[in-house]
């Protein structure tokens, strides 16, 4: 199994490959959750056509939930 | 709705209302919810109002909103109704949140249900699962089977559709409010239901119903973090810097110190993900 920071750097990884560039955090009480943090001015396409990718590219870099960081 | 679909769903309703003349009396668990307050809709047109009594069980699990719902339909259908404490949470087994979390909570309503029932004088205990409960992981419908607990609205085959279309008809407050499930569903199998946390995510989710009339809406629990859950159609509102920052503000000041969006949305159940069991009705 990976480690919480290893998967969080596959999961950048992953989405840059696809055109997503974005940090990523693993939170949760066992590290179960994607957190996004998109580069400037790409929220509105996280929220929008490329909200699947993202899904796809973090649940197959070993995470549960993939989210959007709020804060 | 095709004639078809109707004509099967009113023998669905005639088919209720013969279960329940044949219970005699009854008393019905009832939160409130759309499944509970239809059956007991349903027991009062079938049995008359001396002859049933819902009980609604109240526990810090047990939403304030779901609880004002519960007083709006009992005072617009004259339901004769009773509440009482359950204390789910001073049982181990339950606060440890296993996959059985359900089960231990139900077991425990369903006795004091049956004990009312027994003091009072009615036949039955009755509960509002349906025919769609049946295809989901739900613990507590084994709790209901071995205390006696039935299910009429299951029992005659009736779908979740089905009961919001007989509650529309009948004018039920409840036929297109969101399911409502207890608190403690919110927090992830092996994370401990603690006061706290529930009064957390209650907070939260109270927080955000004021900012905007989410067509579904969950905040889950994972710890320091609140992840939200909302519909599809209702994600492009955190594309508004300031309504964002509202939603955050919301979530911390229920004790959440990070707050996120979940991108796949609502979904029923998504808890049971981590232990492999897809989209139960939680």
């Amino acid at each position: 199994m990976m480690r919480n920071g290893d998967r969080a750097a596959e999961a950048e990884r992953r989405l840059a490959e696809v055109g997503i560039q974005a940090s990523v955090d693993g939170a949760g009480v066992e590290g179960e959750v994607a957190v996004i943090r998109p580069a400037d001015g790409s929220l509105p396409a996280l929220l929008g056509e490329r909200r699947h990718a993202a899904i796809e590219e973090c649940r197959a870099a070993g995470f549960s939930y993939v989210t959007l960081a709020l804060y | 709705m095709s004639s078809a679909t109707s004509s099967d769903i009113e023998l669905k309703e005639q088919a209720l209302h013969d279960v329940l003349r044949g219970c005699g009396s009854a008393v019905i668990g009832f939160s409130g919810g759309v499944d509970s307050s239809y059956l007991a809709k349903a027991a009062l047109d079938a049995l008359g109002r001396d002859r049933v009594l819902a009980v609604t069980g109240r526990s810090p699990a047990y939403p304030a909103v779901q609880h004002e719902m519960a007083l709006a339909v009992a005072r617009s259908i004259g339901l004769p109704r009773l509440e009482i404490e359950t204390h789910e949470l001073d049982d181990p087994d339950y606060a440890a949140n296993s996959e059985n979390r359900c089960y231990f909570c139900k077991a425990d309503l369903y006795q004091r249900l049956l004990q009312v029932a027994r003091e009072k004088g009615f036949a039955v205990v009755l509960d509002g699962s349906n025919a769609d409960d049946l295809g989901d992981y739900r613990p507590g419908l084994r709790a209901a089977r071995e205390l006696g607990v039935r299910s009429p609205l299951q029992e005659v085959g009736l779908t979740k559709a089905e009961i919001r279309a007989l509650s529309r008809r009948a004018a039920l407050p409840t036929w297109e409010i969101p399911a409502s499930p207890c608190l403690a569903s919110r927090i992830p199998y092996g994370l401990q239901v603690t006061p706290e946390r529930l009064r957390q995510i209650e907070e939260a989710e109270a927080g955000l119903r004021a900012l905007h009339a989410w067509r579904d809406l969950r905040v889950r629990h994972h710890g320091e973090l609140g992840r939200l859950e909302v519909a599809a159609e209702d994600m492009d509102r955190m594309a508004d810097p300031a309504f964002r920052e509202a939603a955050v503000a919301a979530l911390k000041e229920a004790g959440f110190t990070r707050a996120c969006l979940d991108l796949q949305g609502y979904r029923r159940g998504a808890l049971n993900e981590l232990i492999g069991l897809g989209g139960a009705g939680l």
